[in-house]
């Protein structure tokens, strides 16, 4: 077995790519003050959309598109019953799963009866010019993943809008004292969610796996929640969070495949689970969540 | 009480049927052909004794999952945990039936059921622990747990359970003596049945009539109000939590005694998420809870038959589309702002009647 630390480093950010971009979305929602835990099924979504549009359309950067809209598409439902409808944040996400599991089912079965082949498609490769250590050899989705994590620390932290975005979460009512149009932020805030979990499917279906199969997330959306908890609803929170988590999968994927035919070996996937139960029970103590997450606003 | 009664259902129905045509339009639109598969759905579970009979079966985790999910959301105790608490009555239920089957039946069956029953609450507890020692969300722990619940079974069907067919990661047959006994010979209704409406009745009790059951509501509706009146909020929801857990982990059981009869990574089929559409229909009261796992299962069972109709082309994932759309609908119609609407409107109306009374 050869564990260097290059190849860890390397592991840790193609593992943290989507925790961190289906984090980003759910952070600044949660900011805002909704709580979305439908970003599994964004995600799975995106994965299926963006294999399934490659492959139809013959273009990588046409599945991309395909990922983002299907990831808005149901992010939009979300926003329609929530914000609309003011109806539980919580059992909605979980609708959302619901239909993202029966969505994918279905439409997977179509892509295979239609006989789609991923053949011709040219995958893309990771951007890995001789001056950049191979460590960061990533796809540019990590890198534009790493420039959005840090505009929107720039824009949570230090702009207008941040401030907005912290009242719309904080105390929504002052915010539609001073003219924010709360609903429609939230809304903007939820789509730009379902956007990047949509994208983060999509490399986990085009990028860093090359095909698509019905449980591939397996928990990550899941896991990006959690970390926006932990990580203190904080885009640098999240980056250590993603770091470490990424490094976890890898790790635990790696043991897994030197020790294969080892049952235990796959005791090793539990691991990402625990460890954020365990970061969690010990972080909660200390941090607070905005003080409107959850509720639905009705304007008077 | 019979008005409220109507109301519900009404709600209820009107929900399901939205979904329904909601998926069929939808499908329209793709050339499928929409009044076949509504046919289809209801000709599956309607249209043959055995396949009624079927459908009944699947209601049986259907069942006792969404009566989990309902105790805990009655205390806004967000349990989306019930899959992964389903999964270890599972795992228990294969692990005794594989190794005690020595034992008679009739002894063996209760002891396997209360197990699972034991192995799921045990497996809530440490999310309800977390949420009352170290605020951790209920709604966090419960999911990251599902995770590490889908790991142990894919570790034991590949490990200390693992058959003797080599060519397949699942567990030996359980026993036949801890089989739960079919009552429909050749379809999936087992006496697991009889054990889901024991424990709907149970359930109603407790809820409806008992000083927990009362404790409970006051804690959904107004937790701050159950403090000033001396109820210990945690210890309520510890208490739903465990019971939660537990059905959710008898249902697993019955399952696996009931129709698998072995241990592998499909032991569940998204139950416990499942459980959460059942609730909601059921407006999370043992009753409703009851018919809508019925209809529930018939739904599932309608969409395999569908699947089966090759004129149709329409596999069966199309029924996971519709509960989840159900769930929406049922959210969209009990949520503020329709109930807001929908009372407006009454209230038009009556003073129209009154005004024009006098007259």
């Amino acid at each position: 077995m050869n564990l260097s630390a290059s190849e860890l480093v390397h592991g840790a950010i193609a593992y943290a790519v989507p925790l961190w971009l289906a984090g980003i979305g759910e952070l600044i929602g949660q900011c805002a003050g909704v709580v979305n835990i439908g970003i599994e099924g964004m995600m799975l979504t995106g994965a299926l959309a963006a294999w399934a549009v490659s492959m139809a359309t013959g273009s990588l950067w046409m599945g991309l598109v395909a990922a983002g809209l299907a990831g808005m598409l149901l992010a939009g439902l979300f926003a329609i019953v929530t914000l609309v409808f003011e109806a539980d944040q919580i059992v909605a996400g979980t609708a959302l799963n619901l239909i993202a599991v029966g969505a994918t089912g279905l439409g997977f079965k179509v892509c295979l009866e239609r006989g789609l082949t991923q053949s011709r498609l040219q995958f893309f490769s990771p951007w890995d010019p001789a001056w950049l250590p191979p460590p960061l050899h990533q796809y540019g989705l990590c890198w534009l993943t790493l420039a959005l994590l840090m505009i929107a620390w720039i824009i949570i932290r230090h702009t207008r809008w941040g401030i907005e975005l912290t009242a719309l979460g904080e105390h929504p009512a002052a915010a539609h004292a001073v003219g924010i149009r709360v609903n429609l932020r939230r809304a903007a805030c939820v789509l730009f969610g379902g956007l990047t979990a949509g994208l983060a499917g999509s490399y986990l279906s085009v990028m860093f796996n090359t095909q698509f199969n019905p449980n591939m997330t397996a928990g990550r959306g899941f896991l990006a929640l959690a970390m926006v908890v932990f990580g203190r609803w904080h885009p640098a929170g999240l980056l250590v969070g993603g770091v470490f988590f990424g490094a976890v999968y890898w790790a635990g994927k790696t043991l897994e495949i030197s020790a294969a035919g080892n049952a235990a070996a796959s005791l090793l996937e539990m691991l990402p689970y625990v460890l954020s139960l365990i970061v969690l029970a010990g972080f909660m103590g200390k941090t607070r969540a905005p003080a409107a997450l959850g509720q639905s606003f009705t304007p008077q | 009480m019979l008005r409220a009664t109507i109301r519900v259902l009404g709600t209820s129905l009107a929900a399901a049927a939205a979904a329904t045509i909601i998926v069929l339009l939808v499908a329209a639109l793709m050339g499928k052909d929409a009044p076949g598969i509504l046919v289809a759905l209801v000709a599956g579970p309607l249209g043959d004794v055995y396949r009624f009979a079927d459908a009944l079966g699947r209601a049986c985790p259907l069942i006792l999952c969404g009566l989990s999910v309902a105790i805990a959301f009655r205390c806004q105790a967000w349990n989306i945990g019930a899959e992964g608490q389903y999964l270890c009555g599972a795992m228990v239920a294969a692990a005794m039936g594989t190794r005690l089957g020595s034992l008679p039946g009739l002894l063996l069956v209760p002891c396997i059921l209360l197990a699972c029953g034991c192995a799921g609450a045990a497996f809530a507890a440490p999310a309800a622990w977390l949420e009352n020692r170290r605020r951790v969300p209920l709604v966090l722990s419960t999911i990251l747990l599902n995770f590490v619940a889908i790991t142990l079974v894919t570790w034991l069907t590949q490990g200390p359970l693992r058959g003797s067919d080599p060519s397949a990661a699942q567990s030996n047959p359980i026993a036949a003596s801890s089989h739960l006994p079919s009552l429909v010979a050749g379809t999936d209704l087992h006496a697991g049945f009889i054990v889901a409406l024991i424990a709907a009745g149970l359930t109603w009790i407790l809820v409806g009539w008992s000083t927990l059951g009362f404790a409970m509501r006051i804690c959904g509706s107004n937790p701050t109000a159950a403090q000033w009146a001396g109820i210990h909020v945690g210890r309520v929801k510890l208490t739903a939590m465990l019971l939660s857990g537990g059905l959710a982990g008898l249902a697993g059981g019955v399952q696996v005694l009931g129709v698998h009869h072995l241990l592998n990574i499909q032991a569940s089929e998204g139950f416990g998420y499942v459980g959460i559409a059942v609730a909601l229909l059921g407006r999370l009261h043992p009753m409703g809870v009851t018919v809508a796992a019925i209809a529930i299962g018939m739904l599932d069972i309608g969409a395999g038959y569908a699947e089966r109709q090759p004129q149709l082309g329409v596999p069966a994932d199309l029924a996971a589309i519709i509960k989840g759309l159900l769930v929406i609908c049922v959210l969209i119609i009990t949520g503020p702002r329709w109930t807001r609407w929908w009372s407006r409107r009454r209230r038009r109306a009556m003073t129209t009647v009154q005004q024009g009374a006098p007259a």
